[in-house]
């Protein structure tokens, strides 16, 4: 099974060497835990490795998203001019409007620019756009069906549910074939503490250790020598 | 310059020290008031004496009291790694151009932190020791199980790494549950008394 390096060496380690490939994998943490940071490294590494890469934004825009790269020193203007990184923006109406044809084209978009990396930013919400559960359910299935028939190894974020200990509906963690969760804890003194744990990872013999990690002035940082106190 | 006093616990220190192996992890026991002089006079044999490199966790005070106390009697500090869990939490700045030496830590009660940084300068050290002295604190601002599992690892992580770590505990605490946990996991466990303390 190939492997495809996250560009955080403390996941790789916690991963058998990083995702598998043309795998689906569920990054699930609460605001401000660093997700889009851990996604921008993921796309990072793989432009770093003349991979072609996408970034669905659900979200921020281009501009800030190249902003907050290049807070940490990555530049990725250069590769959207050559062609190597696709940055889309799509407006929550649009999905909402065309949720049918968003699970039509965005497969295509994938294999027509030949994406092997793939970030969703945040899926959650696709899921908020469904208030029946089987139809969230069928809805968000059907998607990521769609997304891993093109064999990008695609990485797509997710908020967690009120007790942080899961996706907000979920439901990815049954879809999904690897899901990280990042934990934000406060200690007795009402500091905060982040902590990231791998609670699946298919045909990996992955850690289930929790791991302390921060977000540097160089990006997403795990401690794997260290335990989380 | 060293009194009369100083120069019999650091005459005790040096003989409890030259009689443990140096992969060894041991505890001290001094009175609450002797803390400092003890820290000093291991320093004084290891640095001094053993020419070893070494980390020292600064939680009672910031590194440059630290460091200037160290180099106040004569040590080279040159070879000294620090964790300083007191600069940050004090509110103070740090400065653009001394930090190479030491990992700052933005709380006592950041155990994680505290741990990344003896793990990332363990790994610089290549041997050495570890001085940590600040158990009495440190017990202030973390629950006392925490502070004990932490410790363990601690020790274990000492050992694997074949860094040499003194453990100072405070006398006046030797009732507590945490004190015998520490001493059962230590390769040795000493008591130090001076004339000062009696």
């Amino acid at each position: 099974m190939n492997r495809v390096r996250t560009g955080i060496e403390g996941v790789d380690r916690m991963t058998e060497g990083g995702f598998p490939e043309g795998h689906l994998i569920a990054l699930v943490g609460p605001f401000g835990a660093g997700k889009t940071t851990f996604a921008l490294q993921y796309i990072r590494e793989g432009l770093a490795n003349g991979e072609t890469c996408m970034y669905l934004s659900l979200e921020e825009g281009e501009d800030r998203l190249i902003k907050t790269a290049l807070n940490y020193g990555w530049d990725l203007k250069e590769h959207i001019g050559n062609e190597e990184l696709t940055i889309l923006k799509v407006e929550a109406s649009d999905i909402t409007n065309s949720m049918s044809h968003l699970e039509s084209s965005f497969p295509v978009t994938i294999r027509s620019i030949g994406a092997s990396r793939v970030v969703i930013d945040p899926f959650t919400l696709f899921e908020m756009l469904f208030e029946d559960e089987a139809k969230r359910r069928k809805n968000v299935f059907d998607l990521c069906d769609v997304i891993s028939d093109t064999g990008a190894t695609v990485l797509i974020t997710s908020e967690v549910n009120e007790d942080m200990k899961g996706s907000r509906y979920g439901l990815i963690e049954y879809i999904v074939d690897g899901v990280i969760l990042l934990h934000r804890t406060s200690d007795d003194y009402g500091r905060v503490r982040h902590s990231i744990q791998v609670e699946k990872m298919r045909w990996s013999n992955h850690s289930n250790e929790i791991k302390p990690y921060e977000v540097t002035k160089d990006g997403f940082k795990v401690y794997i020598k260290s335990k989380v106190y | 310059m060293m009194n009369q006093q100083d120069e019999i616990l650091y005459s005790k220190i040096e003989m409890t020290l030259l009689r443990s192996p140096l992969e060894a992890i041991v505890s001290i026991t001094v009175k609450s008031t002797e803390v400092l002089n003890s820290d000093l006079a291991l320093l004084k044999f290891l640095v001094g004496e053993k020419n070893m490199s070494g980390i020292v966790v600064c939680v009672d005070r910031d590194y440059k009291q630290m460091k200037d106390l160290i180099e106040s009697i004569g040590i080279d500090s040159e070879s000294l790694l620090y964790i300083d869990a007191v600069t940050l939490y004090t509110g103070k700045e740090l400065e653009e151009n001394h930090h190479e030496n030491v990992f700052f830590v933005d709380s006592p009660s950041n155990l994680t932190f505290i741990d990344i940084g003896i793990t990332e300068l363990v790994e610089r050290l290549n041997g050495g020791f570890l001085i940590f002295d600040c158990l009495s604190s440190l017990k202030l601002y973390n629950n006392p199980k925490t502070l004990g599992v932490f410790m363990y690892d601690l020790a274990s992580k000492l050992r694997l790494e074949g860094v040499y770590g003194v453990i100072t505990l405070i006398e006046e605490d030797s009732g507590m549950e945490l004190h015998s946990t520490i001493k059962a996991f230590c390769d040795k466990n000493v008591v130090i008394k001076t004339g000062r303390d009696i």
